[in-house]
């Protein structure tokens, strides 16, 4: 049988498999040895099979990501998030929406030592929510502003999703994270913008908060300045090139550790339940790279990928078209598959068409998480949207729903911006050439 | 009876992925410590840090099993009738343990391989085979949970 035709099979299988509840990493190794054993041999696909993904568990290069996820973990343990909260809302808890615009900046800050969009949204979600409600905010607002806020944290590194789509095209992880830092900058100010348009529209969906002094807001913003140390030390010290991305890594794994010793909040239980989970979400990711990397071989050997990049190029549309579909399909596709699943599945399959259409590898990054992460907050998958649900529990899913529609027009916004400009995704990491 | 024992195993791998974890947190900051500021970085740490890395992840698999972690599409299946739904998780639990069988025995193939051929990692010499074993031994409580969903799941799908 043709080699095309095999892999369309393959694919259709995998998403079968997807649509019946078999975890995605197994899916994709199980369907990617199946594939390989029919166009090659079977003695080679069990060989592929263990030989691959041994490699991948014990690639250095993917340490990256343990460490990364761990420095999440042991911040959250820590009660930064907490800290962060209680400084953004005395910093602007008397403007209009103001606590709404306190959980942004969390969100924004906690994304600065986490790599986890559901992540943050767990967490600055479980100390902004209830004040929100206790303030009378509206529960469409409160509810969908927390969803939303969660994608800032994918933008800003570290980003799991820019380390491993890094490591999937062979991209300076250092470019990657100076790329998302303009875009996650920018969406946090269209969010506060949004919140701004809100509250001012209708002030009873956002009642003002408690007015604090200069000093106040001056003892908040200290409160929180080693957490923003902890981030000029790890990501600063990796633009700076004082260290590879690993131990970037590695030290802000340990300085979230040392904080949380420092100010008493980590105590033994806590820390070897932050380790826990850290090690299963990073098992997660692991386990999804190494079912992604069998596949990608069979994708390999069926020839897909070279023929969809030839057929795509010669398609009677200028590139910018061609781009238009590409964000179409992600969008889809992200609406029904986690954005970490569907990006490993997909980037080896599109990454020679971008490659042929002469597109940045880095600007693509940012434009397909950015998309990637549009679709969490999207019917009907939205993982944010569920993650909020689990914390808002008498809120009906559809006001949730409803709640991150105009902050799903700013990130559309953000969307149409970062392509049209691409020479703002691109201004920092050519300044810091990382 | 095979439930409680791949629960219990899958405990006491996710103990040794903490330590696991730990060690490599540890090896790489004292490594950064010791390269910039004493210019002598922990030999070996590359390897390592990669050879716990394997270690560490493959003990979790079991843990992350058990809690439901790995990344799976819930929204269709749940809406289908008991027994349906019994079918398909017998059809996937049995492609999950076909596929852990085979990682447990080539594991145990790809360790006798290292170790006939005493393959070792370029600075400190560190053995691989122990590594390969223990990747095998690693996943005996997945397959083992994937087998007593298929069992169970059999059984709703015909009673």
């Amino acid at each position: 049988m043709d080699p095309v035709i095999v892999g369309i099979v393959g694919i259709l299988i995998l998403l079968l498999l997807f649509a019946l509840n078999m975890p995605v990493s197994f899916a994709m190794a199980f369907v990617g040895f199946a594939g390989f054993g029919y166009l090659v041999n079977w003695d080679a696909a069990v060989s592929l099979l263990i030989r691959d993904i041994f490699s991948q568990l014990s690639n250095y290069p993917l340490n990256v990501i343990v460490l990364f996820v761990l420095m999440g973990s042991f911040a959250f343990a820590s009660g930064m998030s907490g800290r962060l909260y209680e400084s953004a809302y005395k910093m602007s808890g008397k403007m209009p929406g103001g606590l709404a615009v306190a959980t942004i900046l969390a969100c924004s800050g906690f994304a600065a030592i986490c790599g986890s969009t559901a992540a943050t949204v767990a967490t600055i979600g479980r100390v902004a929510l209830p004040e929100m409600q206790r303030f009378g905010y509206s529960q469409r607002l409160a509810t969908g502003c927390i969803a939303s806020a969660g994608v800032i944290g994918i933008l800003i590194p570290p980003s799991t999703i820019f380390i491993v789509y890094g490591i999937l095209t062979e991209q300076s992880i250092g470019s990657l994270f100076a790329a998302g830092i303009i875009p996650g900058v920018t969406l946090t100010l269209f969010f506060v913008m949004t919140v701004f348009i809100l509250a001012m529209r209708n002030k009873d969906i956002a009642p003002r908060g408690k007015a604090t002094t200069f000093v106040v807001k001056l003892k908040a913003m200290w409160r929180v300045a080693d957490i923003f140390l902890l981030f000029a030390l790890s990501i600063g010290g990796l633009f700076l090139g004082w260290y590879s991305p690993n131990q970037a890594a590695g030290v802000g794994a340990a300085g979230a550790l040392l904080l949380g010793l420092i100010h008493r909040e980590l105590s033994w239980q806590k820390f070897f339940r932050a380790s826990k989970e850290g090690l299963r979400t990073a098992c997660m990711i692991m386990m999804l790279i190494a079912g992604a990397s069998v596949f990608g071989k069979f994708m390999a050997v069926t020839t897909i990928p070279a023929n969809l990049s030839m057929w795509v190029s010669g398609l009677p549309l200028p590139p910018i078209g061609i781009m238009a579909l590409i964000c179409i399909m992600f969008f889809v596709g992200g609406c029904f598959l986690d954005a970490m699943a569907l990006i490993m599945l997909t980037i080896p399959i599109i990454y020679p068409v971008i490659l042929q259409l002469n597109y940045d590898p880095v600007w693509f990054g940012v434009v397909i998480v950015l998309i990637s992460q549009i679709a969490v907050v999207t019917p009907p998958v939205g993982v944010n949207v569920y993650v909020t649900k689990g914390i808002a529990l008498d809120v009906p899913i559809a006001k949730i729903f409803g709640g991150t529609f105009p902050f799903l027009v700013a990130m559309f916004i953000l969307l149409i911006v970062v392509i049209v400009f691409p020479d703002m995704i691109m201004w920092l990491p050519n300044l810091l050439a990382v | 009876m095979i439930d409680l024992w791949a629960k219990r195993l899958s405990v006491w791998g996710e103990w040794i992925g903490v330590a696991g974890i730990i060690i490599m947190v540890a090896v790489t900051c004292i490594d950064v410590v010791g390269a910039k500021f004493f210019l002598t970085p922990v030999p070996g740490a590359i390897e390592i840090v990669s050879l716990v890395q394997v270690a560490a992840i493959v003990f979790a698999v079991a843990a992350t099993q058990r809690e439901g972690g790995h990344i799976s599409v819930e929204m269709f299946v749940g809406t289908l009738p008991r027994r349906v739904r019994a079918l398909i998780k017998m059809l996937t639990s049995l492609l999950g343990l076909i596929l852990f069988i085979l990682l447990i025995y080539e594991g145990i193939g790809l360790g006798n391989e290292y170790l006939d051929a005493g393959e070792v990692t370029a600075t400190v010499k560190i053995p691989f085979y122990p590594f390969a074993y223990a990747f095998s031994i690693a996943l005996l409580p997945v397959a083992m949970m994937m087998l007593v969903d298929f069992i169970r799941a059999t059984k709703e799908a015909f009673s």
